[in-house]
């Protein structure tokens, strides 16, 4: 408890509450812009957050992050387009709502639901990650070996589009990663002769170039026009508010549970939450007619399921060190960056920080109702903004903010290439997740790898020796059988029919 | 921009070929059970060999009913590509010129050229990025002190900076 209440101390502190309320601010401001996702406000705000202490570094990203995904919502009410991919489960339910004159109504679940999502899923984490921590003080770097494995599988199979282009975005984020020093003896490698790839490829330069960069340029080509924004005067978007949320409260429950056990899965981010929670409140729907044409039962599920993924998606990465989605990756990198390696000893060496990490989300995600409400009245300027002006604004950000990383112009290169790359890739259905988790891993598969080899004097087979191992090991082995196993099975079922 | 996978599927084959010749030539290790800094390339460049020949076998699969590149509409929109082509060569130009010319007057160009490209305003334009810059300039360089290039503007550094 003492450790909490240090954490709280340290959490009020007057320049760490600015920076929260800031990059709320910055985070409802990127989310509620239609094609400005929650991961790139969060790769935007990383060079910033590279001159702060950490726990305002990690809280500003906390924040950021939390309000990005609700601020999605704002567009997707009012437009049809959901502002972050996380809000496109039930854009086309919410939008109908507004045509019916519910706007209002909408506005004012999403911003409930994603608070008190938001806060069960910080509860849960606060409470379950000590947990799990105190488990994982007894793994070893065969466990970390498969637990990484089964993380950038997971990514790879579960991103959207085909699992052969997700296990080569995979595949290619490895590859990258293994650029720089041999962690083993030291030598150079891939590195082309370059001393400036010694330290490997430059995490933030690549995330810019990938998450904002692609997206100026794909603003550049876009021939779409925005559709103009349903005309109406919000007002209180808090009437009738209440019986509407105790009549969903059944699916609201739902959303928040699947929110939070979706959040940990290794590969499963905020957007495949609401997803499948809205998918599962489609199928126990009493009224399947009335939720197809638009009501909040979806709504609430989904908009509270995607920011309670958000909270707990922290558990595997402070915990394990081990990232499940986008964001918690450069959550990893920035934690690295201050010299401080997430993993199990962290709440023994850091436990002021690592309370104050969670404490941060259970303040965000009470901001979230008094600044989304004022998100929610500015939205017709914030949507307003001309893109015209606002991309190429962003542009100069994401050049001094990849040079601010190693004060180097390598760093805007990487970030020229990465963005081309990453559109590209985008443009051809490869995900972008898989490639990223990949490029954070990378280094950590090899070096799990290589310390439990050298422990095991070249024994394969002492992968599986221990129980945990053993397990993780061969559940990691049938994930990546199974494609096979399907296409198997297909075939002779096939054969069945037609004999 | 799509490329069909028989063009994609042998390029990524090729990247893994690529790996698995730039491991082997990596050092042998004298200890640690002989996995050196080749093994984990080597196993990467297997699996996007693999992979890459399941691409290259569904892109002939599928060979009828995909073109080997497509366009979007931006291609044929002179507008478009001009758009693209600024950006690109915007940030070109800044990694090009910002050591010589500073960041001052290289963001400036980088941002007004872009600026212009996408709102066809002039004026607005300059405004626009004259107050970007300068604040960019204000939060890097004075508050976070980013050692942002002075260029040809050093000799006016100190009169330039505030703290």
């Amino acid at each position: 408890m003492a450790v909490i209440y240090d954490a709280f101390l340290a959490l009020m502190a007057p320049e760490v509450l600015i920076v929260v309320v800031l990059s709320s601010v910055f985070g409802l401001f990127v989310g509620a812009i239609p094609g400005l996702t929650a991961t790139m406000a969060v790769a935007l705000l990383v060079p910033v957050t590279f001159f702060m202490d950490p726990l305002p570094a990690i809280a500003a990203i906390v924040s950021a992050s939390a309000m990005a995904i609700f601020a999605g919502d704002i567009p997707s009410v009012l437009l049809r387009i959901p502002g972050t991919p996380a809000s496109a489960a039930y854009t086309e339910a919410a939008y109908r709502m507004t045509l019916r004159g519910q706007a209002e109504l909408v506005l004012g679940v999403c911003v409930v639901t994603s608070a008190v999502g938001g806060l069960v899923g910080a509860l849960f984490l606060m409470f379950f990650a000590p947990a799990v921590a105190r488990f994982a003080l007894n793994i070893s770097s065969y466990e970390y070996f498969w637990l990484v494995c089964l993380g950038l599988t997971s990514a790879a199979f579960i991103s959207p589009g085909s699992a052969v282009k997700g296990i080569i975005s995979l595949l290619l984020g490895l590859l990258i990663a293994l650029i720089g020093l041999f962690p083993v003896t030291g030598q150079p490698r891939f590195t082309f002769g370059s001393t400036a790839l010694y330290g490997g490829v430059g995490l933030v330069a690549t995330l810019i170039g990938m998450f904002a960069i692609a997206e100026i340029l794909r603003f550049a080509m876009s021939r779409d026009p925005l559709p103009s924004m349903a005309k109406m005067k919000i007002g209180n978007i808090f009437k009738g508010l209440m019986p509407e949320l105790w009549r969903y409260r059944k699916g609201f429950a739902n959303g928040i549970v699947v929110g939070t056990a979706t959040g940990p899965l290794p590969g499963a981010g905020a957007d495949i939450a609401a997803w499948i929670s809205y998918a599962l409140s489609r199928r126990f729907s009493h009224n399947r007619k009335e939720f197809d044409e638009g009501s909040l039962e979806g709504i609430v599920a989904a908009g509270a399921a995607n920011n309670a993924s958000v909270s707990s998606s922290y558990v595997p990465a402070t915990v394990l060190g081990i990232p499940g989605d986008s964001m918690t990756a450069i959550v990893i990198g920035v934690l690295f960056m201050k010299g401080l390696t997430p993993g199990p000893t962290i709440f023994q060496t850091q436990p002021t920080l690592i309370y104050g990490i969670f404490l941060s989300f259970i303040l965000a995600n009470l901001l979230m109702i008094p600044l989304g409400y004022g998100a929610i009245k500015l939205s017709r300027y914030i949507l307003d903004v001309p893109r015209a002006y606002l991309m190429p604004i962003i542009m100069i950000f994401c050049v001094v903010g990849a040079f601010a990383m190693d004060n180097t112009l390598t760093a805007v290169v990487t970030m020229l290439i990465f963005g081309v790359v990453g559109w590209f890739m985008e443009e051809n259905g490869f995900p972008i997740a898989p490639a990223l988790l990949g490029i954070v891993l990378g280094r950590m598969l090899e070096e799990t790898f290589l310390t439990s080899m050298i422990k095991a004097q070249g024994d394969f087979l002492q992968f599986f020796s221990r129980p945990i191992a053993g397990t993780i090991g061969v559940i990691t082995i049938l994930v990546w059988v199974s494609p096979i196993l399907v296409m198997l099975w297909k075939r002779t079922s096939g054969r069945k029919v037609l004999a | 921009m799509k490329v069909s996978d028989i063009i994609l599927g042998p390029i990524i084959v090729a990247i893994g070929v690529i790996a698995l010749i730039a491991a082997s030539v990596q050092p042998k290790p004298i200890f640690g059970g002989g996995y050196g800094g080749g093994f984990f390339p080597s196993i990467i460049g297997v699996g996007l060999l693999g992979a890459g020949l399941i691409l290259s076998w569904n892109g002939w699969r599928e060979r009828a009913g995909v073109p080997f590149v497509a366009f979007d509409g931006w291609i044929r929109s002179p507008r478009h590509i001009a758009n693209v082509a600024v950006v690109i060569g915007a940030l070109l130009f800044y990694i090009l010129a910002s050591n010589w010319l500073g960041f001052i007057i290289a963001g400036f160009i980088t941002l007004f050229a872009t600026l212009l490209q996408f709102t066809r305003s002039p004026m607005r334009s300059l405004v626009v990025a004259a107050i970007t810059t300068l604040a960019v300039k204000a939060t890097f360089q004075d508050m976070l002190l980013v050692p942002l290039p002075w260029g040809l503007l050093e000799p006016y550094a100190g009169v330039l900076t505030w703290r």
